[in-house]
């Protein structure tokens, strides 16, 4: 049904098919798509590479044009106009819409379900609710974790080049 | 004039109407329930948000048990092996990232949590020999996350206990008056949540994947090897060298036997990889991180 529905959307844009690009690892975009954010930060980059350089950052919900895609890769514009690469999985063609600060999830509805409103179902107030049921969760290990593993991130091409691995 | 910028103001509504809107007003989405349904059609429609609070959950279980390695050195080593094999795979980007650790733990055992929280014991680091052996079992957790085979344990009755599926019962009379003071929190939501938290903590520690969902992460995690520069063979290594060992829980309670994995592995690659020549630079900096396992 879902698919049905994003056929449905998308048709209008399959009918304005314009020119593709083919020979090119990344090819261009067959009608201006919006694409939103999905992860909670990523970076548009100047190649389609993980260690590329990056040209500006991305946050959950950011909406980017897309201008050609390929690899895995999928080349945009955000909102500043800025063109780079970003990796496919950090993106949807669904829409995001952040719930409203003070807002109660159960008092808003969507009508489409191609839209994902940010913060539905499982979310930081079922984590903080099952957190105060059941004392043995250990979050406080997790949000170290997570800490940790960002600090050692930072200077990820550095160790990939010592390595002589793939960059 | 204005009879024809009638007619083509018509047309153009109804083209609009017919490509962008359902001819039949849609029902009104309770989006608290939408996203459990969306589960059990397929989970690979679980947003990744969503993703990583039932990852965050399963980890905060997890870490209830295991104790944290209290090495940073090595968390950051592991750390950085794992965001390089991470990298490497068809999905790099999680909600918010990969994150490995050790935990203080003799059994052989790797656990990959939903949205990339991945945990490996420091029996199991013992048994490594070199840092591409740790980068295949990173790789083949990594694999685990990608195949979103922690979502596909969740027990479907969890789901369908909270969820009405059936248009016929109103979704607000599934809504309960949140029994926790928490305004956005049903108590049929929070059973579902726990529910699912429970279901794959039982397959990571109790039952194990599947045989055939065991050979894929080590198919993919082979790729990833291969493309991320190791030895893309490493990973046989690893299930030779754990053949060799005899022990209970862990991998070896929760996955095929190492023997028959290994054997599976050899099927796909008939070359011989290219030794690469930084191997030897890898292996040292793996002895020296790893000094305190």
């Amino acid at each position: 049904m879902k698919l049905y529905h994003k056929l449905r959307l998308k048709l209008p844009l399959t009918i304005a098919i314009c020119t593709l690009t083919t020979g090119s690892s990344i090819r261009g975009a067959s009608a201006q798509t919006n694409l939103f954010v999905q992860v909670e930060s990523a970076k548009l980059r100047v190649a389609p590479q993980q260690w590329a350089k990056p040209l500006a950052s991305l946050s959950f919900g950011d909406e980017i044009t897309k201008t050609g895609d390929g690899r895995g890769w999928v080349k945009g514009l955000n909102v500043g106009k800025v063109e780079g690469y970003v990796h496919e999985s950090a993106v949807t063609q669904t829409k995001i819409i952040l719930k409203p600060i003070g807002a109660s999830l159960a008092e808003l509805t969507v009508d489409d379900t191609d839209v994902y409103l940010a913060g539905k179902g499982f979310n930081v107030d079922t984590e903080a609710a099952l957190a105060q049921k059941v004392t043995a969760l250990n979050y406080s290990a997790v949000d170290k974790m997570v800490v940790s593993a960002r600090t050692a991130g930072t200077d990820l091409e550095a160790f990939v080049t010592a390595g002589g691995l793939t960059r | 004039m204005v009879q024809r910028f009638c007619v083509c103001l018509f047309l153009t509504v109804s083209l609009a109407v017919v490509g962008c809107a359902p001819s039949v007003a849609p029902p009104t989405v309770d989006v608290t329930f939408q996203p459990m349904r969306d589960f059990v059609k397929d989970e690979s429609q679980v947003a990744p948000q969503e993703e990583n609070v039932i990852g965050r959950g399963v980890t905060a279980k997890l870490l209830g048990v295991y104790s944290p390695s209290d090495s940073p050195v090595l968390s950051a080593y592991i750390n950085q092996v794992g965001a390089t094999v991470a990298a490497a795979s068809l999905r790099p980007e999680t909600f918010a990232g990969y994150s490995f650790l050790p935990i203080e733990s003799d059994e052989l055992n790797a656990m990959a949590a939903p949205g990339g929280y991945i945990l490996i014991s420091r029996g199991l680091l013992k048994l490594l020999r070199d840092e591409d052996m740790l980068a295949a079992v990173l790789a083949h957790e990594v694999s685990h996350v990608v195949l979103r085979h922690g979502l596909q344990s969740i027990k479907r009755e969890h789901l369908n206990e909270s969820t009405p599926l059936d248009d016929s019962v109103p979704l607000g009379a599934a809504l309960t008056t949140c029994a926790i003071n928490c305004n956005d929190v049903s108590q049929q939501l929070l059973l579902a949540f726990e529910g699912a938290i429970n279901d794959i903590v039982e397959k990571l520690t109790v039952a194990g994947y599947s045989r055939e969902q065991e050979l894929q992460a080590d198919a993919m995690a082979a790729e990833i090897l291969e493309k991320a520069g190791y030895d893309p063979t490493a990973l046989k290594h690893v299930l030779d060298a754990l053949a060799q060992r005899t022990s209970k829980g862990g991998w070896f309670s929760t996955h095929p036997k190492a023997k028959d994995r290994a054997s599976a592995l050899s099927k796909l690659r008939k070359a011989e990889p290219q030794v690469n020549a930084n191997f030897q630079a890898r292996k040292n900096r793996f002895r020296k991180m790893t000094k305190s396992v």
